[in-house]
């Protein structure tokens, strides 16, 4: 019997045939376990460069006797993607903490009439005056922003990580 | 004048099966990448920059095995061309 002249030309055999597509199909395995790991290197140096800044330059954050009792003012620290939030509550005390909620990274927001801050993704809620979590599924304490008040305005001068301290210090559990 | 593509003999066969065994190692290993990647993610996101750490090494090792794996393949591309 003689081979037909495509044969000869395409020469394909399905053995061969299944062997290249699995093969390849093997190098797109690995090429994609190089892909995962290059995104958790990417995580390393994401989290390196979070750990290094954290002695920071101070900032003015706001003006001399801002925000009002009550309010909330906004400001970004230490780089102009990290959202963060300055409280003074009723007392007359200013808190500042990151605005990232510490479950899945939400904007937290202050509720003036709980006196507390509230997630709304998941319902977390977080101390004002502490940082630390009093409800929901956010697993650690909000970072907290030192602050100092000055003649010329109010300075954002460090980042203090979260410390999981009881949150029952706080009193305003509830 | 190209040389006619070797039969599909037991070598093929014996080859074929390899691949077969690379490839399902290959995909347990992906799979524990990912979930790897997965927990650091949402570990970092969660303000543990500690994690981001133990999954790179963890995802490096990982990699290393499918690397290996990937060397297998080419060695055992060798002598059934
Ligand atoms: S992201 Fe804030 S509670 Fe889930």
């Amino acid at each position: 019997m003689t081979t037909p002249l495509w044969r000869d030309e395409v020469s394909i055999r399905s053995a061969d045939e299944r062997y290249v597509s699995r093969r390849q199909l093997g190098k797109f395995l690995v090429l994609t376990s190089l892909g995962m790991l290059a995104g958790n290197t990417w995580l390393l140096i994401k989290a390196g460069l979070r750990g290094a800044a954290a002695r920071l330059a101070p900032a003015r954050i706001a003006a001399p006797g801002e925000p009002a009792r009550g309010a909330v003012a906004l400001f970004t620290y230490p780089e102009p993607e990290d959202r963060c939030l300055l409280v003074r509550t009723p007392d007359g005390q200013l808190h500042a903490f990151s605005q990232k909620c510490t479950h899945l990274s939400c904007a937290v927001v202050y509720s003036a009439a709980r006196d507390r801050l509230e997630c709304p993704c998941h319902d977390g809620v977080f101390s004002v005056r502490t940082g630390a979590v009093l409800a929901g599924p956010p697993p650690r304490p909000l970072p907290r922003i030192a602050v100092e008040e000055r003649a010329d305005g109010v300075y954002a001068i460090g980042v203090e990580d979260g410390d999981d301290g009881d949150p029952s210090d706080d009193g305003d559990r509830g | 004048m190209r040389a006619p593509p070797s039969p599909p003999g037991p070598d093929r066969h014996r080859a074929l099966a390899a691949l077969d065994g690379a490839i399902a190692l290959l995909v347990v290993i992906l799979i524990a990448q990912m979930w790897v990647l997965g927990a650091s993610l949402e570990s970092y996101l969660a303000g543990h920059r500690d994690s981001a750490l133990v999954g790179a090494i963890t995802s490096a090792v990982l990699f290393a095995g499918s690397f290996g794996l990937f060397l297998f393949i080419r060695r055992l591309d060798r002598p059934a061309r």
